[in-house]
């Protein structure tokens, strides 16, 4: 049974939308264009958005508006993006977050303050993780 | 650095509202928020209002959202979504990120109306997937279309939890029990109605003594409480569930208030930290107005009325209308106001505001800050 609303006796048949395919977990997900990456999620059954830093729990969705960052999610390659409030986009990678995530490439990082004698594999690692 | 007459964080109910009336008085005015979207959470209230008809009761949440869209397009408000306001500084200058730059907003007057933030409820597991805001869930079914879960436990039995409740069933979750600690529903009876019509048992006197899952919800435990909230031991029932929404009250967002040196009171009735304010609406910060449920939580309707208020005078403050003409234009919103407020359900309301407008300390209300912009 889909965990999708088809119909509602107020709000009336869902209406149409365009599907896209995003990633979760390297494995496809369907989805509709314009909804947000944690109602795509939901509606799959996904239920273990990230895992704390500390004690690696899982957690989910709390405010689904985009003021409590519990949902945050590793999209793109870019760690604590707030899932409910960023719309899926066709070709989208979604990753479960563990802790506070590590950027892929630090963010406006064109190498310069890479210091020398750290691979940029390391700095990548480094200034996502360390702060 | 742009300019206009007045600026209005927050395009919910009260922004709306606020940027409406402001810009119906000859006021150039910017509403700013952080959402894709304007309405604030009108567009998730798909049931009918309260209130008399001048408070367009019997219309549903979406409908009235839809309205007041066209209506600030109708009178040329100047709309900037995706735009969350990070900063208020002296000379009433508001720092508003946009993509990925940031612009200053200087205003002849401001009015903050950005909302309140769901509590959450600490109890032992409370942390685990599936247990999430009433809102939340609200949002999800009514606006995404999508069910959180299956099976959920309503905790909190005022009017939130109640209509939520409510619209899960209409959206095909099964709802469990709705469970509060008081010894009364909280909400008002004709939605209670429905969920008992609805076979929902209301366990009041009772509240959630843990929840367990293996990784995700899969297990409430309710028990009674004693006089003193105490949970009782050999009451416990279990219930099996995936979800667990709270709605258990709201907090005000005034991060902005504060930054603005408005005189802040601890109000409970109220919600919790929210700036003092008279009956136009203003703060101690000169030129500085709230509307909605930052000023104090309570729910659209009054919302979208103190939004009227503070446009009004907030015109006025930006010297585009005679004080004379703001009272005259604000005086049928005072008065839906109280009519809003009135009743045995306004109680607490009225007490929290008289004290606020009052500007006194007592037990009940901490004065905090001072200053102004």
């Amino acid at each position: 049974m889909t965990r999708r609303v088809l119909d509602h006796p107020i709000l009336g048949p869902a209406s149409a939308r365009v599907p896209v395919t995003i990633s979760f977990a390297g494995e496809p997900l369907e989805a509709f264009g314009g909804e947000p990456v944690a109602a795509a999620l939901a509606a799959a059954g996904v239920r273990v958005f990230r895992r704390t830093s500390k004690r690696g729990e899982p957690r989910q969705l709390f405010c689904g508006i985009g003021r409590c960052t519990d949902c945050v999610m590793v999209v793109d390659g870019q760690p604590n993006v707030r899932t409910c409030v960023t719309p899926v986009r066709e070709g989208m990678k979604v990753e479960v977050q563990d802790g506070r995530g590590v950027w892929e490439r630090p963010r406006g990082d064109s190498g310069a303050s890479r210091p020398s004698g750290v691979s940029p594999e390391d700095w990548a690692a480094r200034s996502g993780a360390g702060q | 650095m742009r300019r206009v007459d007045v600026a209005v964080v927050g395009a919910g109910p009260a922004g709306l509202c606020a940027a409406a009336e402001a810009a119906r008085h000859g006021c150039e005015v910017a509403l700013l928020d952080e959402n894709a979207t304007a309405g604030g959470q009108l567009f998730k209230q798909i049931h009918k209002f309260f209130g008399s008809r001048a408070h367009r009761a019997g219309r549903r949440g979406i409908d009235i959202g839809a309205e007041l869209l066209d209506e600030v397009a109708g009178l040329g408000v100047h709309v900037c979504l995706g735009a969350p306001v990070w900063g208020l500084y002296e000379g009433r200058t508001l720092a508003v990120a946009e993509d990925d730059h940031s612009w200053r907003l200087a205003a002849g007057a401001i009015v903050l109306a950005t909302g309140a933030t769901e509590n959450g409820l600490a109890f032992p597991g409370w942390t685990l997937p599936g247990i999430m805001g009433a809102g939340c869930a609200q949002t999800m079914i009514n606006v995404h279309r999508v069910l959180p879960g299956r099976r959920v436990l309503m905790v909190g039995s005022g009017n939130v939890g109640l209509i939520v409740a409510y619209q899960l069933l209409q959206a095909g979750a099964e709802v469990a029990a709705v469970v509060d600690v008081l010894p009364r529903v909280g909400g008002y009876p004709v939605h209670a109605a429905k969920i008992a019509r609805a076979g929902v048992p209301v366990l009041t006197g009772h509240t959630v003594k843990e929840v367990r899952g293996d990784g995700v919800a899969e297990e409430a435990t309710v028990w009674a409480v004693d006089d003193a909230f105490r949970g009782l031991p050999g009451s416990e029932r279990r219930i099996r569930v995936d979800t667990v929404a709270l709605a258990v009250g709201l907090t005000p967002m005034a991060e902005l208030a504060w930054l603005a040196g408005c005189r802040m009171g601890y109000v409970p009735e109220l919600g919790g930290h929210v700036p003092f304010h008279d009956a136009r609406m203003a703060t101690s910060a000169p030129g500085v107005f709230v509307a909605g449920d930052v000023s104090g939580v309570e729910e659209a309707s009054s919302a979208m009325e103190e939004g009227r208020l503070a446009g009004v005078w907030a015109a006025a403050a930006a010297g585009k209308v005679t004080e004379d003409r703001a009272a005259e234009a604000a005086e049928p919103h005072a008065a839906a106001l109280d009519g809003l407020r009135g009743g045995p359900y306004g109680v607490h309301v009225r007490r929290g505001k008289q004290a606020l407008a009052d500007g006194v300390a007592t037990a009940q209300v901490q004065v905090l800050g001072g200053g102004g912009v």
